[in-house]
């Protein structure tokens, strides 16, 4: 028994320097597990899909009429926002602010919540791999607000820690008193919790708390959720401010990976001279 | 049981059919283990070299599939293993009562696990879902391996028609 916790020892603390088996596990095991789940969930999203198209249609037009009515305000609503985004092109400039980095979307498709027998982290899996841009760390959103970022990746399959997860941290700001916190998840069906705010930091309840973009991790400005307490204690040094997260990540079906694909300039390092630094 | 086994070829489809099978089962009930009742059954035909075979590729999938960093499932499957040869002594090694302690005992560890983990990897597990989990792995277990236990014993009686 001694023998074998040495032995479970020794490999854990190799795996942790090298990563070795950690890589051979995400290429075969969550690959299969990948290869497993996707016909099955291709299948009832034919059938899924075959119904609402085909056999399931009361009530279109009247939902047709409700989205072209939607349409026609939504129409002016981006003439203005174009007006908004052409004024921010000039004010940058103006300012010589660089643009935020370019940011890809990919699609992808939720196969699993939880797999497998360590299912105490609260993750999903999705059916993209890093050879379809989700490699590790890539922040994964979905349409109302932030979800997670992808902790393993294999070629075709990769899982996602989500921010509701214990372990999982998000820098943001309010966006209307830009107050910088950390975003901490605190379980399954539980509020988030934002830390780190100093006490006389300007926050309300309602505000909108959106991704910092600092380190790149996250693009700036993505919404991550929205304050629903502050409380005030005699004996912290911080704000206890809770907040819910607009992404309901229970029912997560597709999400987007967002994929910088700004050209990173590599360090290029002068060739060393020392002969002609002694000439000089 | 110990009859002569189904060809290799037989072997692997049987299991490769029951590990699909398991990964569609944990997908539908997260944090239980599908795949156990397999090594459970193949430790109880006492063929070692296919049970190596599938603790090798089922600690795979459940390291691949989650996100803890790798050990876990190596020291999931070897506590049952350990289980296995210390209740055999015991116990007949198919006897539902010796199934239904193994797998309390399964499901205990899993806690213990998940706790030993939570200081090893330096994580927030948190302990409620980790004993439903326990618990869900110490109910589920036994009424899976009803169902792989038939299924193997039909398999093997078609290999052994005598």
């Amino acid at each position: 028994m001694v023998l074998v916790l040495f032995l479970y020892l020794s490999l854990f603390t190799w795996n942790l320097r090298t990563g070795y088996v950690d890589r051979l596990a995400t290429h075969t095991g969550l690959e299969f597990v990948g290869a497993v789940l996707k016909p099955g969930k291709w299948l009832r999203l034919q059938v899924v899909e075959f119904w609402d198209h085909y056999i399931d249609l009361v009530g279109v037009r009247k939902r047709n009429d409700e989205l072209e009515a939607q349409m026609r305000e939504i129409l002016f609503a981006v003439a203005g926002a174009k007006e908004d985004q052409a004024e921010l092109a000039r004010l940058r400039e103006l300012l010589s602010i660089a643009p935020p980095t370019g940011w890809e979307r990919i699609g992808a498709r939720v196969i699993a919540h939880r797999l497998g027998s360590q299912a105490e982290l609260e993750s999903v899996l999705l059916d993209k791999g890093y050879l379809d841009g989700a490699s590790v760390h890539t922040p994964v959103v979905a349409y109302d607000g932030a979800v997670g970022r992808v902790f393993r990746a294999g070629p075709y399959t990769s899982s996602v820690l989500l921010l509701t997860d214990p372990n999982s941290r998000i820098a943001v700001l309010s966006q209307d008193n830009r107050t910088p916190g950390i975003i901490v998840g605190l379980g399954p069906r539980h509020q988030l919790e934002m830390r780190y705010v100093s006490l006389n930091a300007p926050l309300a309840v309602g505000e909108l708390l959106v991704t910092s973009g600092q380190a790149g991790a996250f693009p700036k400005g993505l919404p991550v959720a929205r304050i629903v307490s502050i409380e005030y204690s005699d004996i912290s040094l911080f704000q206890k401010v809770m907040a819910e997260p607009l992404t309901n990540l229970e029912n997560l079906e597709e999400v987007l990976l967002v994929g910088n694909t700004a050209e990173v300039q590599p360090f290029e390092e002068k060739p060393h001279d020392s002969r002609q630094e002694a000439d000089d | 049981m110990q009859n002569q086994q189904p060809s290799a070829l037989r072997s692997v489809l049987w299991w490769l059919v029951y590990a699909v099978c398991g990964v569609w089962g944990m997908s539908l009930l997260p944090g239980v283990d599908f795949l156990l009742p397999g090594v459970l059954c193949s430790m109880q035909e006492g063929n070692r070299q296919q049970t190596l075979w599938l603790v090798v590729l089922f600690s795979l999938v459940h390291e691949g599939a989650g996100l803890l960093a790798f050990g876990p499932a190596v020291l999931w499957y070897a506590m049952a293993a350990l289980l296995f040869q210390v209740g055999r002594s015991i116990f007949e090694a198919e006897n539902v009562v010796f199934v239904l302690l193994f797998s309390m005992g399964l499901g205990v560890w899993h806690v213990a696990l998940g706790i030993m983990m939570r200081h090893l990897q330096d994580l927030v597990i948190l302990l409620p879902r980790l004993l439903v989990s326990g618990a869900l792995n110490a109910v589920c277990i036994p009424v899976v391996w009803v169902v792989v236990h038939f299924l193997r014993q039909r398999e093997l009686r078609h290999v052994n028609p005598s």
